[in-house]
């Protein structure tokens, strides 16, 4: 049986001022649906960058979306820093475009971490 | 439900969609906002406003203040606080105001004139809505 939640990071390195990064990922298809999105950034003033999301084709942060909003908290305590989702996974497609827009201090990593979970427990993946 | 998930409560991004309006006042006092929402959005679940100024003196940047549906005396008003002393919480303000169709959001924003015309900062309005998965 597999465990019941999974924590999936995306990656990525900022390298110069008004970087465009594509996110092009899939997520784990052993679990049924995407509940929570959480982004780290190495650089704090990096926060009014913006990052355009859809999960299975579907917009769930439009062009323009601050990064600012899916921060950690930093007032929330641990276990309550994730943002809530609750989006088909199970191999989708998770695309979108971060833009930069820090005023210095590159290169700095993006982690974009999605939380997976399936409802049920599942043997799927099983190897015996 | 305990008082710590009350207090901590993340915002559910999945329940409504979000629509993102720009505002740059450019040095001026007073920006006048009018803006065509899309006829897709129909009721406004609640609104969220970031701004990009920072100051460790300065705590508050303006007052913005809009209306929908042209109904002046149905104004929402929000002092815009720095981002310094503004908590990093999603959760919007609700609103629940359904629109009229071929609505417009109007009003202004009237930025503190010590601010002025030194800084640049944007101002953004996040408008969540409802919408109907397919």
């Amino acid at each position: 049986m597999i465990p019941k939640i999974k924590y999936q990071q995306l990656t990525y390195t900022v390298t110069s001022g008004g970087q465009e990064i594509i996110i092009d990922a899939e997520t784990d298809k052993l679990y049924k649906t995407c509940t929570g999105i959480n982004v780290v950034m190495t650089y704090d003033s990096a926060k009014f960058s913006t990052l355009q999301l859809t999960i299975n084709n579907l917009e769930v942060f439009p062009d323009k979306f601050e990064v600012l909003r899916l921060l950690f908290r930093g007032n929330a305590p641990f276990g309550y820093d994730y943002h809530r989702l609750n989006e088909p996974a199970g191999g989708s497609k998770v695309k979108g475009v971060f833009k930069d827009n820090a005023v210095s201090s590159y290169p700095y990593n993006l982690t974009i971490s999605l939380r997976l979970e399936n409802t049920e427990p599942t043997d799927a993946g099983k190897v015996d | 439900m305990d008082a710590i998930d009350k207090i901590y409560n993340p915002y559910d991004f999945s329940s409504t969609r979000c629509y993102v309006i720009v505002i740059e006042p450019h040095g001026s006092a007073l920006t006048k906002i009018e803006h065509k929402l899309p006829s897709y959005i129909r009721t406004i679940r609640g609104i969220y406003v970031t701004n990009t100024f920072r100051s460790n003196i300065i705590n508050h940047v303006g007052i913005l203040s809009l209306n929908f549906n042209g109904n002046a005396f149905k104004t929402f008003h929000l002092p815009l606080p720095n981002t310094r002393i503004q908590p990093e919480v999603s959760n919007p303000l609700n609103l629940n105001e359904r629109l009229e169709p071929n609505s417009f959001l109007q009003g202004y924003f009237y930025g503190i004139k010590s601010l002025l015309p030194k800084n640049y900062y944007r101002i953004s309005i996040y408008i969540h809505y409802d919408y109907e998965r397919k």
